[in-house]
């Protein structure tokens, strides 16, 4: 119990850190993932194959590698970044590809009827897109998008490894120091526990009632 | 009203639409039909522009459609669409799907939509459906709210690609009962259907199509007893069952 009183204030500060990057981190790249998975299924010459490309590279790059990018190589292309903005710059990049991802399936998965029916209305585009499809999308990717959550608030950890002393990194030090080592990453994992458990429960939720609204259209 | 022109038509190496001419006035209401796969639905999607064409020329109250000058949608607010599928929009009531068109694209205020939606879906007698979803209603009444969806942007044109095909034959009446309706009251129609009672009933002309080229082109009365092809009348033997 004492032990827990001592670490409680240290892991607060990283617990801070943590829950900042998580939500910097999803507001940005939903908005990343928006902008791209409804350029990515507009087949926008140019640009969309851009975004493939750019889905692919971090698909295929580890996630640690993508923030020393943005820490240690972006400095020789005149870019100096702070640990934190590295950090959250990274997450974007890599999440913002997987939410381009999720999105575009999203559009792609409504009805082509749909589409159809919002354009011989005579609706833009952006009405189109607004009114009509992602509402429809937005149900479809509710329960991979809560996943992908959940993915990045487990990813936040990674950033450590360019010293932004996040709640992982924390209990790291705090154990060198000669900490109890079970109880501190005790409440580290409880920490993750508690905020990724009500995602994966509200994904899993979503998805049953997503099976059942499909059912009766 | 609209007039197509030597119009052709590819998907990829497949000639879909074969030299086709025709013309529709003011006020006319026009039939087409064919086997399936004659090219009925692409040749209606390529009036309001959701198909494009590799030669030839349709205009639509003097709008060229396919002239990358034109505003499509200035051509689309004027042509109303009904489709086989009805194609709803899902999560939307039946009242939400008739008013968003004029109020985002004409920009007519809620109140004055809705009370506008409300007189459309009475029209196709579906006013005590106004705040229901589409997953809620028959085959039937989904297709009527299609067809006040399109009515709402007061169209000068309206086109229905088999509007009943997809419907259990004791709803055909109800939604061919809102057509004829229509018909009456001078709208210019183009409708692929096989409904032959619906195109004797109102059809000025009944346009048949057979591998993507117009073959007759008649009005009712002769299209059924002389018509001059012989393809023509193999086909009205098949669908009328004689
Ligand atoms: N998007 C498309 N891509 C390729 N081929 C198509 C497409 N749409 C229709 N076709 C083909 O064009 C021909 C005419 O189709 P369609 O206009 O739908 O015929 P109909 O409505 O008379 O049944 C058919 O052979 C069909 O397979
Ligand atoms: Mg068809």
């Amino acid at each position: 119990m004492e032990v827990v009183l001592k670490v409680t204030p240290h892991l607060l500060q990283g617990i801070y850190l943590t829950i900042y990057l998580s939500i910097a981190g999803m507001a940005l790249s939903l908005g990343v993932g928006f902008i791209g998975g409804m350029i990515r299924s507009a087949r926008v010459p140019l640009l969309s194959p851009f975004l493939g490309a750019y889905v692919a590279f971090v698909r295929g790059t580890p996630f640690l590698l993508v923030i020393f990018i943005m820490y240690y190589v972006l400095p020789a292309f005149g870019l100096r970044l702070g640990a934190l903005s590295a950090g959250v710059l990274g997450l974007i990049v890599h999440e913002g590809a997987y939410m381009t991802e999720i999105v575009k399936g999203g559009i792609d998965a409504v009805d082509r009827g749909q589409d159809e029916a919002a354009k011989a209305l005579g609706l833009t585009y952006m009405q189109k897109m607004r009114h009509v499809i992602l509402p429809q999308a937005v149900r479809l990717i509710l329960p991979p998008l809560a996943g992908q959550f959940v993915l990045l608030v487990k990813a936040t950890s990674v950033v450590s490894l360019i010293g932004i002393t996040e709640v992982t990194r924390v209990g790291q030090q705090l154990t060198q120091r000669g900490e109890h080592t079970f109880i501190t990453f005790g409440m580290v994992a409880l920490f993750y526990f508690l905020v990724c458990y009500p995602l994966v429960k509200f994904s899993d939720r979503m998805e049953r009632r997503l099976s059942k609204w499909i059912e009766t259209v | 009203m609209i007039t197509v022109t030597n119009v052709h038509k590819w998907f990829g190496k497949l000639h879909v639409l074969k030299d086709v001419s025709f013309k529709v006035a003011k006020g006319e209401v026009i039939v087409i039909c064919g086997v399936s796969g004659s090219g009925k639905s692409t040749l209606i999607r390529c009036i309001n522009g959701l198909e494009r064409i590799q030669g030839g020329t349709i205009t639509v109250d003097s709008m060229n459609v396919h002239d990358p000058k034109t505003d499509i949608n200035l051509i689309r607010k004027e042509v109303g669409m009904v489709f086989q599928s009805f194609n709803l929009f899902p999560h939307m009531t039946s009242l939400e799907n008739v008013t968003l068109g004029p109020r985002e694209v004409r920009k007519i205020p809620k109140d004055e939509a809705d009370r506008m939606g409300l007189e459309l879906l009475a029209r196709v007698g579906l006013e005590d459906k106004a705040h229901s979803y589409p997953a809620s209603l028959s085959g039937g009444q989904q297709q009527r709210v299609a067809i006040a969806r399109a009515l709402a942007m007061q169209p000068k044109v309206m086109l229905f690609d088999e509007p009943t095909s997809a419907l259990d034959p004791e709803m055909i009446k109800e939604v061919l009962d809102v057509m004829v309706k229509l018909a009456d009251d001078g709208m210019t129609m183009l409708v692929v259907t096989h409904e032959m009672g619906f195109a004797r009933k109102v059809a000025h002309r009944i346009t048949f199509i057979d591998e993507g080229s117009i073959v007759e082109e008649a009005p009712p009365d002769v299209f059924f007893t002389e018509p001059t092809q012989e393809r023509t009348r193999r086909f009205l033997e098949q669908i009328l069952h004689v």
